[in-house]
């Protein structure tokens, strides 16, 4: 029995291929169900993200079903194999369970450390559960990976600080305001970088929104696109007054705000806290404007450096999960391989012949038995006895699932494990 | 996060209170007739609430001022992270005020009416009585400009660290003063 991953991700695959593969949310069930007749494997778990299409199977095939997986894309995407075949890499055992833990950690992903991939694996999990095909040790390893990166994340500090620089500003109004909660923004100028910055403080929960372009049509596209109201450029000074953020992208070549502007704005607004984001090159806002009390002005350099300070700062906190993931790789697999079926079964035939034939020496049967014939006696019998068992256990083995009706079986008969008890505790 | 605030200003009061209480246990007075010491009893919790909830948004202040320093200059340590945003802390040195202030009118009137059925007068030229009178002109000033004339940001909170340290001064200071002068008194 093998545990293995097949699959593309952002490092080597180029989008153009990866969008091809993707599955999206409503094919994700039928494609699982589809994989469960088509792939040679007893466990199958899909993941499906913008950034990773890849899958982790149960199987005592590895080679067939890598065959089978290629295959299933081929033809569920409509794609020729040789099109995204030499993408594709491939982790056995104690890579592929490392592998799926950097990655619900986020190690793996674009962002280092980012947040998203936990809760798509959490939905991937939902769906391969609905599918019917994630089996007990797929679902162990799964929730075992969702409590490492949950420890990762209180222990190491790979998931603080905002990366990108529409994030820092996000970061930043929250440092000032707290939870977003319907402060009002003010867009001055429209363009790809403030509208991002915009869409990220909006789904923060910033609200109203007023925009002023030079060219008033232009505002009022990037409005009608957020429910937003669109204003004369001419007017955007009456409106400081009543918002709580500025994003400012303009193509003036001078400063369109000055100290004089925003002082007297302060005082109307009696110093409640104002945040000027200013991405435009040249500057929008006169840099002596961060002097007024209150006031909080970022500029696109001062995003940049925040961003890469604290990209900086994660990297260095790779190394510290990599210890915590390679002991949790190594606390799961000697939690699998306690788990052998043979020594289990060797502990309860020994049990049930200890049984018989204490019972058969209690009660003197064995006083009219040659010794021949009482051992032929008792292991007739502990072989009636033992014979569904050993079937379903059999059966189990074979799907990688025996380890729960181990665990029942030594807890039930007592049949003690003297010293792997420590190694189950910690996986 | 969300609870960070709330805990912070009952420990702060609790300590202060604690810290009052265990202080005042043994005094003579409290023994006394008991409508007198009911007045200081009264008196003695009321005027450590109100202390207890200054000190509070004394602290809050400073981290606030520290955060506001940070954001200025582009310094986003690593503390940067843990703290809690600007809009929440002024909200709570405020909510400290809004407890505390009643708490000390109720502390000055106990206390003078206490000292009334003690001494025989309402007034006393005393380190103690002059701070906390002091101290409640100041934070009446405060409680005006935020909550009447709606002042915010950095100003208001600096005054309200500001008068913090300015009544401890006071009360240090006139406490030295007195002993200075009864060291003078009993040596003549």
């Amino acid at each position: 029995m093998t545990i293995l991953t097949i699959g593309l991700n952002h490092k080597l695959c180029p989008v153009a291929v990866r969008e091809q593969l993707a599955f999206s949310k409503t094919d994700c069930v039928e494609a699982l169900k589809a994989m469960k007749e088509n792939v040679s494997a007893t466990e199958i778990f899909l993941l499906s993200t913008c950034n990773r299409v890849e899958a982790l199977f149960v199987t005592s095939e590895p080679f067939q079903a890598k065959k089978d997986f290629v295959q299933f894309l081929s033809q569920f995407h409509q794609i020729q194999s040789d099109q995204f075949e030499s993408y594709l890499y491939e982790h056995k055992d104690e890579a592929a369970v490392k592998h799926l833990f950097k990655v619900v950690c986020g190690l793996d992903s674009l962002v280092l450390g980012e947040n998203e991939i936990h809760g798509q694996v959490k939905e991937s999990y939902q769906w391969s559960q609905e599918a019917k095909t994630v089996g007990p040790l797929l679902g162990r390893l799964i929730e075992k990976a969702f409590q490492i990166a949950k420890q990762i994340k209180t222990e190491t500090k790979i998931n603080e600080g905002a990366t990108s620089v529409s994030s820092v500003a996000v970061e930043l109004a929250e440092k000032i305001f707290g939870r977003l909660h319907g402060e009002k923004v003010l867009v001055l100028g429209t363009g790809e970088m403030s509208e991002l910055t915009l869409k990220h403080l909006m789904s923060s929960g910033a609200g109203a929104v007023v925009v002023a372009n030079r060219t008033f049509e232009k505002a009022e596209r990037l409005a009608s696109q957020f429910g937003a109201q669109a204003i004369r450029f001419d007017d955007f000074l009456s409106h400081l007054e009543e918002v709580d953020i500025v994003i400012s992208s303009t193509a003036a070549p001078q400063p369109i705000l000055s100290h004089k502007d925003i002082s007297e704005v302060m005082r109307s607004r009696k110093q409640k806290p104002l945040f000027l984001i200013d991405i435009a090159v040249p500057r929008d806002i006169d840099s002596e404007v961060s002097q007024v009390d209150d006031v909080y002005l970022y500029n696109i350099d001062d995003l940049t450096v925040v961003a890469e300070s604290n990209l900086k700062k994660r990297k260095k906190e790779i190394s510290q999960c990599e210890v915590v993931i390679d002991q949790k790789v190594e606390a799961f697999f000697s939690w699998l391989h306690s788990l052998d079926v043979g020594p289990v079964v060797e502990r309860l035939k020994e049990y049930i012949e200890d049984c018989l034939r204490e019972e058969m020496h209690d009660s003197g049967i064995d006083k009219n038995l040659s010794q021949e014939e009482l051992d032929q006696v008792i292991h007739r019998l502990r072989g009636k006895i033992m014979h569904a068992p050993l079937t379903q256990l059999k059966k189990a083995a074979q799907n990688g699932g025996a380890f729960r009706y181990l665990e029942s079986l030594e807890k039930l008969f007592n049949l003690k494990k003297p010293e792997k008890e420590s190694l189950k505790d910690e996986a | 996060m969300r609870i960070f605030m709330p805990v912070l200003f009952v420990l702060v009061v609790i300590f202060i209170v604690v810290l009052g209480v265990v202080n005042f246990l043994g005094m003579d007075s409290l023994q006394s007739t008991e409508a007198q010491s009911y007045f200081l009893k009264v008196h003695i919790i009321t005027a450590f609430l109100a202390y207890g909830s200054f000190a509070f948004s004394f602290l809050v202040g400073l981290i606030y001022l520290f955060q506001d320093w940070q954001l200025k200059k582009r310094l986003l340590s690593q503390i940067f992270h843990r703290l809690p945003s600007l809009e929440i802390m002024e909200r709570w040195i405020f909510r400290g005020l809004l407890f505390g202030l009643p708490m000390l009118t109720l502390a000055l009137v106990s206390g003078f009416v206490w000292m009334n059925s003690e001494f025989g007068t309402f007034w006393i030229w005393n380190s103690k009585v002059i701070s906390s009178v002091f101290a409640w002109v100041v934070y009446s000033f405060l409680f005006y400009f935020h909550f009447i004339s709606a002042l915010h940001g950095r100003k208001v909170i600096f005054l309200s660290v500001f008068a913090f340290v300015t009544i401890l001064i006071v009360f240090l200071g006139m406490n030295l003063f007195e002993s200075q002068i009864r060291e003078y008194l009993t040596i003549n």
